[in-house]
């Protein structure tokens, strides 16, 4: 088990890597002076050398990509180029909003996605079925953005039922938290949904042909049972993968949705970054995505022995 | 046997429903010159009007005519769409048969394969795109680069498959070279997967160049745009939901037609994985 996890860490690894040293990459290839952007239009040619110095641009390639790996190596991100706060600060504040932003979204797509899925799937070709298939289709071509300025014009501003942006957090009033954050996690949530719809209808319909179904069913079970015992089980174990990749895609979603919103999360801190080519910031919350998302697959992978105990490592 | 599958997808009424979607999306990109006005021309006397026949989709906040925009960023998402999705999709297609066929190139390339994949693409992509500047170029290399992997990935599965059967086994002990196999077996057995993922590449393009854009990221703010329309709906929606409607519905023909097309092309091309 030890070693098991190891190995997976260590198959894990590139998942934080590739982005950082892409990124790294990138940023050095770019055209123009990084140094003359940050430092403004206005700057003497002393300003932009000293930010040159600062971010370490004067150094060769080979030497900065060395200092590069050894402060990503020790979590050192410096900080910011603007407010001189420490990254690891700036991303652990942030990130706390979004993750709970995540866990919301998550939460509204688990709750839709999957009942719909078994309904669907266990009426094949009925009219539901076909119902739910075509708007799994429109809500995959949905882009959520989107969807969340039509739910603001219509539930935010039209009918004033949520507020239109903001954030408010759990810890100051819950209720007003919920209210906040309900439009977001709804946009964001509902189009996942589309997603593990079609999933555990595929799942539900591959289930109805095992051989332990069609045992089940000339044991004489009643039809809700075979599907509730036997069906519902089988098609449950391969959601938890596809539940795990939603998470991870809905906090990309984030990335967008609380630039609509105006929610205080990374991905707000991401896009003023990227704006003003706060290259420590970028590289902080780059890394930190990756992390959880190395973490959120390992999680899934040991999920997944509890939840099927025939899969042993 | 291409003509036979053809034949297959063209009786596939969703595939077709995909399909015309998609054309006419790309009917009006090509004619949006004869169909709208001039995108750039502002008209601060006529902004945020309500549609009228003069107006099909009414105006936007500058002034211009919302059926010009929405047309002309047809052109913009579907050129960007299309460069991205090619160069995406050739490339993925060499390395993933390339990957396929050679262990140690497999080794090699799979590792940032894997990397760049479990990466939510959006959050790359709006870095990428972010520190390279501004400018449709910059758009398609930062896309590009996202949508490769993706690619690789299912190509080099394929490769694998064709690598185990019979038919190379007996074309390399009767002394094939190496370079023949790949061309005369390999490569085209790899292709009917890889026309499964354009369609999927496509959607994602249009998909992401209309959020860059939103966001403001990518493409130049008077470039006509799907995305760039809608983000100026946030301000407008309440006076005028024109420009929050047409522009977004426009988007999701677009990419629907791609999605359902997408799952005729796989239906007729991969059927082991359609089943699924």
């Amino acid at each position: 088990m030890t070693n098991y996890l190891f190995k997976r860490l260590g198959a894990l690894l590139p998942t934080v890597a590739v982005p950082m040293v892409l990124l790294f990459v990138m940023l050095r290839l770019a055209p123009g002076d990084p140094a003359a952007a940050i430092a403004g239009d206005s700057a003497t040619s002393e300003e932009i050398a000293e930010v040159r110095s600062r971010l370490g641009l004067d150094a060769s390639l080979w030497q900065q990509f060395l200092t590069w790996l050894g402060r990503v190596v020790r979590l050192d991100f410096g900080s910011s180029l603007f407010s001189d706060r420490a990254v690891s600060g700036l991303v652990a504040e942030h990130a706390l909003v979004t993750v709970q932003l995540t866990v919301l979204a998550l939460a509204v797509a688990v709750l839709i996605g999957p009942a719909l899925g078994i309904a669907a799937g266990t009426r094949r070709h009925g009219l539901l079925d076909r119902v739910l298939v075509f708007g799994s289709s429109v809500g995959i071509a949905l882009p959520s953005f989107w969807l969340a300025v039509l739910l603001i014009a219509v539930l935010g501003v039209v009918w004033r039922v949520f507020p239109v942006a903001g954030y408010v957090p759990f810890t100051e009033d819950p209720v007003l938290f919920l209210h906040h954050l309900a439009l977001p996690a709804i946009s964001l949530g509902l189009l996942e949904a589309a997603t593990l719809f079609r999933y555990s209808r595929a799942g539900v319909l591959d289930s109805l042909h095992q051989p332990f179904v069609t045992t089940a069913r000339s044991m004489g079970l009643p039809e809700r049972t075979v599907i509730r015992k036997y069906v519902f089980r089988a098609a449950v174990v391969p959601m938890v993968t596809v539940v795990g990749l939603t998470a991870g895609s809905l906090m990309g979603g984030a990335v967008v949705t609380e630039s609509i919103f105006s929610i205080p999360g990374l991905g707000q801190l991401l896009l003023t970054a990227v704006q003003r080519r706060d290259y420590p910031v970028i590289e902080g919350c780059i890394f930190f995505i990756a992390v959880v998302y190395v973490l959120l697959n390992l999680v899934i992978d040991l999920l997944y022995s509890l939840l099927d105990p025939r899969i042993r490592y | 046997m291409l003509r036979q599958r053809f034949s297959e997808l063209v009786r596939d009424r969703t595939a077709m429903a995909g399909a015309a979607l998609l054309g006419l999306m790309v009917l009006l990109a090509v004619l949006a010159p004869v169909l709208g006005g001039d995108p750039y021309r502002v008209d601060p006397t006529s902004t945020l009007r309500p549609p009228s026949a003069s107006h099909w989709f009414g105006t936007d906040e500058k002034g211009r005519d919302l059926w010009t925009m929405v047309v002309h960023g047809a052109r913009t998402s579907l050129a960007i769409g299309a460069v991205t999705t090619a160069l995406a999709v050739l490339t993925g297609y060499v390395l993933g048969v390339l990957c396929g066929y050679f262990r140690w190139v497999d080794a090699v390339v799979m590792r940032v394969v894997d990397g760049l994949m479990s990466f939510p693409s959006i959050v790359l992509v709006i870095s990428l795109v972010g520190v390279l500047g501004d400018g449709v170029a910059t758009m398609v290399t930062g896309l590009t680069v996202v949508l490769i992997p993706m690619v690789t990935r299912v190509v080099r599965g394929a490769a694998l498959a064709v690598k185990a059967m019979p038919m190379v086994e007996s074309t390399t002990s009767l002394g094939s070279r190496t370079s023949w196999v790949l061309l005369r077996y390999v490569a085209p057995e790899a292709l009917s997967v890889t026309i499964v993922q354009a369609a999927l590449a496509f959607s994602v393009t249009v998909l992401s160049v209309a959020a860059l854009s939103f966001l403001g990221i990518g493409l130049p703010p008077d470039v006509p745009s799907w995305g760039t329309s809608l983000s100026a709906a946030q301000q407008y929606f309440y006076s005028a939901w024109w420009i929050g409607v047409f522009p977004g519905l426009a988007i999701v023909l677009t990419v629907l037609g791609l999605v359902l097309l997408g799952d005729g092309l796989r239906d007729v091309f991969d059927p082991r994985s359609a089943r699924k």
